[in-house]
């Protein structure tokens, strides 16, 4: 009896994954949140994640955002996995229209951050291989750029042009269509 | 307990402790010259070619960073300076590429597609601007030197002759075709280049032409009879003018076609189409009745353009109708040119055709009626439906607005027909103004 208790409590401890930032600090998150990362999901199929999972690259600050993204994406995942099965209902099609506004709600207050947040959620989630928060951070610094000259781009990102005159002059002439 | 498997998975990963980023909260930093490369080529491919392209003046580590970075397309924004330069200077396999080719660089295509042949082209789109009257520009062979190709789009230029020793597009899923010519034995290269493609999974022909220079005397041209052969194929649009000749070969995987033809080739389509799930067709040449059609075993979901006033397109319905056993969706769009209205005897058409056809609607649950003018021959065949219409859910017409008759009068109509429907079916009449509809129900609000 007492061996089939603890059996189970082993079985609820192993639902739970606990991340460790570079400044040591401790996060428990579910396996559902954490297997959004791939790079988690392939040490927990390695069956590595006994005592915590170690990120060294990642700090607390950031990895508490990381967390807050994939604990909101990790429901949504769930919720659509349960009405995929009754997709052609028109009253669940509405509940999932509505969870998507939401969600793209969430995401547009998410990357509302300075941008070397920007940048270490851009590098975390490239450690982490989170697929959407990757393509949601990389979008936003495209759409940054998108339609600027080079001399707005190396202000807003403080890129110091060590371009020669000439070479400049160079691929000026090269990409003239690119600038008409 | 934890230390052991902490330590082993440490020693996996590389130790490096440090912020990636430097701390400078100044705002001076870059943090985006020093981000690895695979990160810059996530935020390279999310520009447009031109935005993509002008990061090379940014700084020196800038300068070639795009030509190394996967992934990057052509889209029809980019003009042709910008294709040429791309061309040359791009260092990795282009797998989507969509040109748009101006009368101007018509010397220049040629040179583009088989750069694009080299860089191991999968989706391509080649769509000649028209100019004025001049006759098609003539599609380089080169073309059929894109071995690797899965999606092909081409678009108002002539199809040259297969080169001899052509293998064909095996890895083929999707041809889309508009508005092109097939010149010189057009039939044969038209035949040869789908059954070439034996992948072809989804296939749309959009008013193409079949003539050569030679062909002085077009309206007395005999087109020789050949197969559209796709074993593949699911999804099969064709819009046409004129009967080139074909007939479509059976198509056992077929799930949805779209066919809009001029000519009295639907006799020859049709049968090809026997497994069909969603299916539209227009049904407007009076000189021809669909008789002997297959049996639509799989369709459920049909859409006619059609004219109700005439009894052999209202016969040809019929034959396609009688021969849907398990349809479930039916809309009739009514086709409104070169009217003649004549008065057709439903039931007399019914009879002598169908006969005893005892499914006839068995299954129909939702009926959409569009463009209606309320007319006798309409209003018939809406009865009829009614009456045989067991488990119909749904009835909507939407009514043209000159129509003669009131929406009321027509929702008051309907309400007297009998309905076979033990539950009663729900009844919405609309008015049809172009693709805004007004409810009637709306009407009546404040």
């Amino acid at each position: 009896m007492a061996s089939a208790g603890s059996g189970d409590e082993k079985a609820a401890a192993a639902a739970m994954i606990t991340l460790i930032s570079s400044d040591n600090e401790k996060f428990e998150v579910t396996e559902a949140t954490a297997t959004l990362s791939q790079t988690i999901r392939h040490m927990i199929e390695d069956g590595c994640t006994d005592g915590g999972v170690p990120l060294p690259n990642v700090t607390s600050k950031i990895l508490a955002r990381v967390i807050e993204y994939c604990k909101k994406h990790a429901t949504a995942a769930a919720g659509e996995e349960g009405s995929s099965s009754s997709f052609s209902d028109a009253a669940f099609l509405e509940v999932d229209r509505a969870f998507l506004e939401e969600l793209e709600e969430f995401d547009d207050a998410f990357l509302e951050v300075d941008r070397a947040t920007l940048f270490d959620l851009i590098l975390a989630a490239n450690y982490l291989d989170i697929k959407g928060l990757l393509n949601l951070t990389c979008q936003k610094v495209a759409d940054s750029v998108k339609g600027k000259t080079p001399e707005q781009i190396r202000e807003m990102y403080n890129i110091v042009n060590d371009l020669t005159p000439e070479e400049e002059a160079e691929i000026r002439r090269e990409t003239q269509w690119a600038f008409e | 307990m934890p230390s052991l498997g902490l330590q082993r998975l440490s020693s996996k990963r590389p130790r490096k402790t440090s912020s990636p980023s430097p701390a400078t909260p100044d705002g001076t930093t870059d943090h985006l010259t020093p981000l690895p490369d695979e990160m810059v080529e996530e935020i390279l491919r999310r520009l447009p070619l031109d935005d993509a392209v002008r990061t090379s003046f940014l700084a020196k580590p800038w300068r070639f960073r795009w030509t190394n970075c996967p992934g990057l397309e052509l889209s029809a924004q980019d003009p042709p300076a910008a294709v040429d330069f791309f061309l040359t200077r791009y260092g990795c396999d282009v797998s989507r590429a969509h040109l748009e080719v101006p009368h101007e660089s018509l010397g220049k295509i040629d040179g583009w597609i088989r750069a694009l042949a080299a860089k191991g082209i999968r989706c391509l789109a080649v769509c000649f601007i028209p100019e004025g009257a001049l006759r098609l520009p003539l599609l380089p062979a080169s073309l059929f030197s894109c071995g690797e190709l899965t999606t092909l789009m081409l678009k108002h230029c002539d199809i040259p002759a297969l080169p001899p020793g052509f293998d064909g597009f095996p890895g083929l899923l999707e041809l889309k075709l508009e508005y092109v010519n097939f010149g010189e034995d057009g039939e044969r290269t038209f035949e040869a280049l789908i059954a070439k493609s034996p992948s072809l999974t989804c296939l749309s022909i959009l008013f193409p032409s079949i003539s050569s220079d030679d062909d002085d005397d077009e309206e007395n041209y005999n087109y020789r009879e050949w197969k559209i052969r796709a074993p593949n194929l699911k999804i099969f649009k064709m819009s046409a003018w004129e009967d080139y000749g074909w007939s479509v070969d059976d198509l056992p995987l077929i799930e949805e076609a779209c066919v809009q033809l001029e000519g009295p080739e639907l006799s020859r389509i049709l049968p090809g189409l026997a497994n069909v799930w969603n299916l539209s067709v227009e049904i407007a040449d009076d000189d021809t009745i669909l008789r002997r059609l297959p049996y639509f075993i799989n369709l459920k979901c049909l859409s006619l353009y059609t004219f109700l006033t005439n009894s052999s397109t209202v016969l040809s319905m019929l034959c396609i109708l009688s021969n849907a056993p398990i349809l479930e969706d039916l809309r009739i769009t009514l086709l409104h040119e070169n009217e003649e209205t004549m008065e057709v005897n439903m039931d007399e058409l019914v009879l002598n055709t169908l006969g005893t056809v005892e499914w006839l609607f068995s299954r129909l649950k939702h009926f959409c009626l569009d463009q209606s003018i309320g007319h006798r021959n309409e209003m018939q065949f809406i009865e009829l439906l009614m009456s045989k219409a067991i488990v119909l859910q749904q009835i909507e017409i939407s009514v043209r607005d000159d129509s003669s008759k009131s929406l009321e009068a027509v929702f008051y109509e309907l309400s007297q027909y009998k309905k076979a429907s033990s539950s009663q079916a729900e009844v919405i009449v609309n008015r049809f103004v172009d693709c805004y509809m007004d409810r009637i129900e709306d009407d009546e609000e404040p």
